[in-house]
């Protein structure tokens, strides 16, 4: 929980500061357009980590000097091995939902510091590889150790997300961007006799908070529509 | 520009310090048979067996010897739907009237064997947890002998799923 007001007291001030660095030039010109991109992260993740594989695409379209309508979809694909259970969740999920661009740009750049909300659907499948009964008694010498897979029923969650972060112009219509995103679900579809452990979109669960968080590294693409 | 970034390696590290699922649950494991053993004559008082050696059948090892216990929690096999102990009664050593010589020695006491019949079902606890075993549709039972010290039995509950009461009530 520390962990959190930690996070959210970074969030505040960082607004405050954002604030900060705004130059007020109502007069300048505004491109409005759609940014397209990919989450960086997730390719390298893939190519690093086994067990791992994930693909996302994010879009955003400004349609006011200061509002953007974003989203995201992906594919997610994960193996985890706790010491009791040992499974692979794998699915896809989307998130739609505002983004609030705090930073005034210079000429007509589209450099962003962005507050964005977030409403998301994840729809996914737990395959259980193996499990262990926890049989602490060794009496009977049944280490209880079952590797037969358990295919469980489809879930789904819902999920809120309130994302920050920024985006910054390389050259040309090109941007790199971080983010951080902090999610809260509002809907848990658990298959019967298992939970959801990992959720694609929204990371993985605890058994006592309902609180997600994750990270983004983005390249994207911006095309103009038109100047205002 | 650069107190941004500040904040944002801030923010990741924040969020990188990852909760461990520790299994704390209560009743995580998969439980005991617990047998609490009454008199006969006055089937609410408790009675305890002198000297009992719980023996499982199939096991070579003993589940030990309890002096005078008045309750037992023994475990069942989860790979099995049945389970079989000797509950030797007055359990000793004979040593043949010869002390120096534990080759002759020779095992007494009064044995009654013990099966329950039941069908396993994995119950999800947590991810720190995992499943614990529960065992439904109990059903227990002892071998009659010419001269057995279990004289009844009643099972309390058919479901297996902690050790918080006994399961089984022997008479004797």
């Amino acid at each position: 929980m520390r962990t959190y007001i930690f996070f959210i007291s970074l969030l505040l001030s960082f607004a405050g500061f954002a604030q900060e660095v705004a130059i007020k030039d109502s007069t300048k010109t505004h491109k409005f357009g759609l940014r397209i991109g990919t989450d960086i992260s997730k390719l390298v993740k893939t190519a690093v980590i086994e067990d791992y594989t994930a693909f996302e695409i994010n879009a955003d379209y400004k349609f006011a000097k200061k509002y953007s309508l974003a989203g995201e979809f992906g594919n997610e694909k994960r193996t985890i091995d706790e010491t009791q259970v040992n499974f692979t969740t794998k699915g896809s999920y989307f998130k739609v939902g505002v983004d609030y661009n705090a930073y005034e740009n210079w000429l007509d750049m589209e450099n962003a510091i962005f507050v964005g909300l977030r409403y998301g659907l994840s729809s996914y499948k737990n395959t259980l590889n193996s499990h262990t009964i926890f049989n602490s008694d060794t009496y009977w010498n049944e280490n209880g150790l079952i590797t037969t897979p358990i295919k469980y029923s489809n879930s789904t969650t819902h999920f809120v997300e309130l994302i920050i972060g920024i985006k910054a112009k390389i050259f040309n219509n090109l941007y790199l961007g971080i983010n951080a995103q902090l999610k809260n679900y509002v809907a848990n579809k658990n298959p019967d006799n298992f939970t959801n452990l990992y959720v694609p979109g929204f990371g993985k669960t605890t058994d006592d908070s309902k609180w997600g968080v994750g990270f983004g590294y983005t390249i994207s693409y911006f095309i103009p529509f038109y100047k205002k | 520009m650069k107190k941004i970034i500040t904040v944002i390696t801030f923010l990741l590290l924040a969020i990188s310090c990852e909760k461990d699922d520790i299994c704390t649950t209560a009743n995580a494991d998969t439980a005991h048979l617990k047998i609490k053993f009454y008199d006969q004559l006055d089937q609410e008082t408790l009675k305890p067996v002198t000297n009992l050696l719980i023996v499982g059948i199939d096991n070579a090892l003993s589940y030990g010897i309890e002096s005078t216990r008045d309750s037992i929690s023994i475990p069942l096999r989860i790979l099995k739907n049945n389970t079989s102990y000797k509950l030797i009664k007055d359990y000793a050593i004979n040593d043949n009237a010869t002390p120096g010589d534990t080759s002759d020695d020779f095992a007494t006491g009064n044995e009654d064997v013990i099966v329950l019949n039941y069908k396993n079902e994995e119950l999800f606890i947590s991810k720190a947890c995992g499943f614990k075993n529960v065992f439904n549709d109990v059903n227990f039972g002892f071998t009659d002998d010419t001269d057995n010290w279990i004289l009844s039995s009643t099972v309390i509950t058919n479901k297996i799923e902690t050790e918080d009461n006994a399961h089984v009530h022997i008479f004797h």
